[in-house]
């Protein structure tokens, strides 16, 4: 597989295919993080927009850190952006909806509807986070990115992330006592 | 989680329990629809295409201002 900076390097020369390349290899990892952030249906845009704004400044990539770690401190820039614009409109609240478990009307086996509950359940809870600790989550509980990796991708000193993610997962656990739901969370 | 991480974080019951949660996320990650690479593309070519021209009267309408700037600029001395 061709390395990351090789592509990037001829992208810089034109080559909108590398670009392409580069595109189809992180698209999978930009579209989780940005749907995890701002929710499904402005992931794609999201996605889109962070894509575009590194290709724009692709020579503005130095290589101190990962292309990947790079491309995602611009997605997620780009996310808490779209959340600050979203904030101007009303927005969905993350309370939990009644039907929230029961957008799939495909018949499942009670378990598999129970997990699916569970799940819509959590994704509105995390988006309940403020979007900072939301990120923090995202990256290294979700995406099992290192500390050091998000160090990079939000700018702080891997003490910070430690502390502020020890601080997002406590505000996310009250969240979830705070639930008529049971999360069967220790004290 | 990555090598070099401490393997436990030193975590409490709870997040234990929430990291053990956060299972049913990663199990099901939203999936971006695969027209999402020609739709970037796509993006791309076209911004590229605007950019010279946008370039280019960015710098007129600059000159433009400068000039105007100049010339309604009374000289030092005039009354």
């Amino acid at each position: 597989m061709e390395p990351d900076e090789n592509l990037i390097e001829r992208t810089l020369q034109g080559e909108l295919t590398a670009f392409e390349q580069l595109v189809e290899r992180h698209r999978a990892i930009v579209f989780r993080v940005a749907a995890r952030i701002v929710g499904p249906d402005d992931a794609e845009d999201v996605t889109q927009d962070a894509f575009l704004r590194a290709f724009h400044r692709l020579d503005q990539y130095r290589g101190t850190a990962t292309f990947r770690t790079w491309l995602l401190q611009i997605t997620q820039n780009t996310a808490l952006n779209a959340l600050a614009w979203a904030r101007r409109r009303p927005t969905e609240t993350a309370s939990e909806s009644p039907d929230a478990a029961d957008r799939d009307p495909i018949r499942q086996p009670a378990t598999a509807l129970e997990d699916r509950e569970r799940q819509q359940r959590l994704e509105l809870k995390l988006r309940a986070l403020r979007p900072e600790y939301r990120s923090l989550v995202v990256l290294r509980d979700l995406e099992g990115l290192s500390y050091n990796e998000i160090a990079g991708v939000l700018d702080m000193p891997i003490g910070s992330v430690k502390g502020r993610l020890h601080r997002a997962r406590g505000e996310l656990i009250e969240l979830l006592r705070n639930n008529t739901y049971d999360w069967e969370l220790p004290a | 989680m990555n090598a070099g991480d401490s393997p436990a974080d030193d975590l409490s019951p709870a997040e234990r329990r929430l990291t053990q949660h956060f299972e049913l996320l990663r199990a099901r990650p939203p999936l971006g629809a695969p027209e999402l690479v020609p739709r970037v593309i796509r993006g791309v070519r076209w911004q590229r295409a605007i950019r010279g021209p946008l370039a280019f009267v960015g710098a007129v309408a600059a000159a433009l201002a400068e000039g105007a700037g100049l010339l309604l600029k009374r000289p030092e001395g005039r009354s």
